[in-house]
């Protein structure tokens, strides 16, 4: 076998590597995730600070236009989300902006994609999601879950107008309760997925859109955590 | 698409970048040993990262690479570790998550077989940069590059034709 030769296969070889790369490589998919990405990590730092031209309707502007029905309620700090407190003490938008802070960005993105493009009512979802999540906020600071799939869930309901859930969806009742003692001994991450996917029977491309992850992600954490879910169970019937 | 950025050139020229480059920047990470989905999700990191900056990285497409695969071993590290902790899974289950192949990708299989740095320099080859610029992304010097992608032809020339004979002997003969 001559240098070349070697040269040669291995460009036919990388051809057929990039060849089947391209079957399941999913670009725009990727693109997609890309954005959400950057748009969660963008908008609660620089939207809500800076009056943009392209921010300002759904920055300021939309905290104002919820703002006077604000008043202050506590404990509506996510357990698992970015340590912020609401430092503002009694002004009454604190909460509200913290949810902004927090959610509005990736909320908006993930109301795009519901309402295929439409700013206008995209805005909307957001906007009646944050105000439901404002109203349910002495509720949601229950420890052991997180905000944002909960958001999520509601925005989705808005969006297609399901019926809307009085309150945050907990997890059903086992007969003893031992799945969900076992459950509360898992981490976070664990936990949130399982109630994605095996308690609220989603899908896994749902469950990545909701909690804003990669599918491939979604598909071995839930593996892994149920397998930690079998483990606690197990160690908790010894 | 939009809406990325206040400043409209900046998004254009970032998903104009991405949708040129996505796809071969996985590839590399892939003929470098990382899984697909790894892969992908290192790129993504990255980018995602870089997008404020964006018109301040003079190189992008050595630099998503290079900090590609930075990430991706970040990451592999990472999980590995999150994993022994969660956990206690043989290293063969891990893998079995995300089945990358079917075994029927030669390159995976032959450049499997090299050392780390030779496979980057014939990965980063095979995606058409230049001996200098594989240097800058991997930091080392380009006669480096050169004699190490010599020694990666020398070892793939060998792990060729010993594949060659054995199909023959199992008279699976291409």
């Amino acid at each position: 076998m001559k240098p070349e030769d070697v040269d040669s296969a291995l460009v036919r070889a990388g051809e057929r590597l990039r060849a089947s790369m391209e079957r399941q490589v999913d670009v725009d998919g990727a693109f997609d995730r890309l954005r959400d990405s950057i748009s969660a990590r963008t908008t609660p730092a620089t939207a809500v600070r800076e009056t943009g031209k392209s921010r300002g309707r759904t920055g300021d502007e939309f905290l104002r236009r919820l703002t006077p029905h604000a008043a202050a309620r506590p404990g509506l700090t996510d357990a698992n989300d970015s340590p912020a407190t609401h430092d503002s003490g009694g002004r009454g938008d604190a909460v509200l902006r913290l949810l902004y802070e927090q959610h509005a960005g990736s909320l908006l993105m993930f109301a795009l994609r519901l309402t295929g493009g439409d700013r206008r009512r995209a805005e909307d979802v957001v906007r009646e999601t944050l105000l439901r999540a404002w109203r349910d906020a002495h509720r949601l600071s229950r420890p052991g879950g997180q905000l944002r799939p909960w958001l999520m869930t509601v925005a989705r309901q808005i969006a297609t107008g399901d019926p809307v859930p009085e309150s945050r969806p907990g997890l059903p009742d086992d007969s003893d309760g031992a799945v969900a003692r076992a459950l509360r001994h898992l981490r976070p991450t664990d936990r949130e997925i399982l109630i994605e996917t095996y308690f609220r029977g989603r899908t896994v491309t749902e469950a990545a859109a909701t909690l804003n992850l990669p599918v491939e992600t979604v598909r071995s954490r839930t593996y892994l955590a149920l397998r930690a879910l079998r483990t606690a169970l197990r160690q908790r019937h010894r | 698409m939009g809406d990325l950025a206040e400043d409209p050139d900046i998004d254009e020229a970032f998903e104009k970048f991405f949708r040129a480059e996505f796809l071969s920047a996985v590839t590399t990470l892939v003929t470098s040993g990382f899984t697909r989905p790894a892969a992908e999700d290192a790129i993504l990191a990255v980018l995602a990262d870089a997008y404020e900056q964006w018109s301040a990285i003079i190189h992008p497409r050595a630099w998503v690479r290079k900090a590609g695969y930075r990430e991706a071993l970040r990451r592999q590290r990472r999980d590995r570790d999150g994993l022994l902790r969660t956990a206690r899974i043989a290293p063969r289950e891990i893998s079995d998550q995300c089945p990358p192949f079917d075994g029927q990708d030669r390159i995976l299989r032959w450049l499997g077989q090299l050392p780390e740095r030779q496979r980057q320099v014939v990965a980063l080859h095979l995606d058409e940069f230049t001996y200098d610029e594989i240097a800058q992304i991997l930091d080392i010097r380009p006669g480096t590059v050169r004699s190490t992608h010599r020694s990666a032809r020398k070892a793939l020339r060998r792990i060729i034709e010993r594949e060659r004979r054995d199909e023959a002997e199992t008279r699976e003969d291409r």
